[in-house]
């Protein structure tokens, strides 16, 4: 065997798995903050309606925005999240092209 | 890139296809009119939303200032229809229904606050509930856009 298949897989995995784990780190801290303001925002709500601010079909109002707002950004987050997968699958299949048009054809030839 | 490369980028192509949804030589395409789209939205309801906590009745009742709701659904729907347009995927699309959900129920809390005048407000919001709306609007809208920025879109 000319070459070791094990470390071109293993190089792939390793090339894939470092672009997934630099963009998954930042879409969960995205998610978490993104909770933090759900938090906060029905928090104020309740208080809002224990202070006579709003009534109760109001703050049912408030709610469903929060809810709705929230939701946009869960789902951009999943945009980047899918669009974080085919740029890492792109890198690892970039190296893989690189090598094989390289070193590992002239190891084959 | 050698037929040997092409021939390899064809079968994880096919193999992506079926576990990403996509071939994956389809690169994400950025749209810089869905990103303007989404940031007119996050600057013109931050202005607005700032102008209406210092106004004053009747100012600052729904009447006055239904305008301003109607105006950033308009900018909205066009934003749906880009996306739609330019076929983007289902989670994007989800975003932008619930961007344009989130600005008609601040458009209908301001109606229901004004309605509502045996309150301290009187036709006015709420303050609180007037930064909440705003934060709302602008997390919505910020978020699609940066999906422009961190992914590229679709």
């Amino acid at each position: 065997m000319p070459f070791a298949i094990a470390s071109i897989g293993a190089q792939l995995a390793n090339t894939i798995l470092a672009s997934l784990r630099s963009d998954s780190g930042k879409v969960k801290a995205l998610a978490i903050a993104e909770g933090e303001s759900l938090a906060h925002a029905l928090a104020r709500i309740t208080g809002l309606l224990a202070q006579g601010q709003i009534d109760r079909e109001e703050a049912g109002v408030l709610v469903r925005i929060q809810r709705d707002a929230s939701e946009a950004v869960l789902a951009s987050l999943a945009e980047v999240s899918r669009a974080a997968a085919h740029n890492a699958i792109k890198l690892g299949l970039n190296d893989i092209i690189g090598r094989i048009d390289g070193p590992l054809t002239g190891e084959l030839l | 890139m050698t037929w040997k490369s092409h021939r390899v980028l064809t079968a994880l192509c096919l193999i992506a296809t079926f576990s990403l949804g996509g071939c994956i030589t389809a690169s994400p395409v950025q749209d810089p009119q869905t990103a303007v789209l989404a940031e007119a939205i996050s600057s013109e309801s931050g202005r607005y939303f700032a102008l209406l906590t210092a106004r004053a009745a009747p100012g600052c009742d729904y009447e006055h200032n239904m305008n301003e709701y109607a105006r950033l659904g308009e900018i909205s729907a066009q934003l749906t229809a880009r996306l739609a347009d330019r076929n983007a995927g289902a989670a994007l699309m989800r975003a932008g229904h619930a961007l344009s959900r989130t600005i008609e129920l601040a458009r209908i809390s301001h109606q229901r606050a004004s309605a509502r005048t045996g309150d301290t407000n009187g036709a006015c919001m709420a303050p609180g509930a007037i930064a909440l709306n705003a934060d709302a609007v602008a997390r919505a809208s910020r978020a699609i856009a940066s999906t422009q920025i961190t992914s590229g879109g679709q």
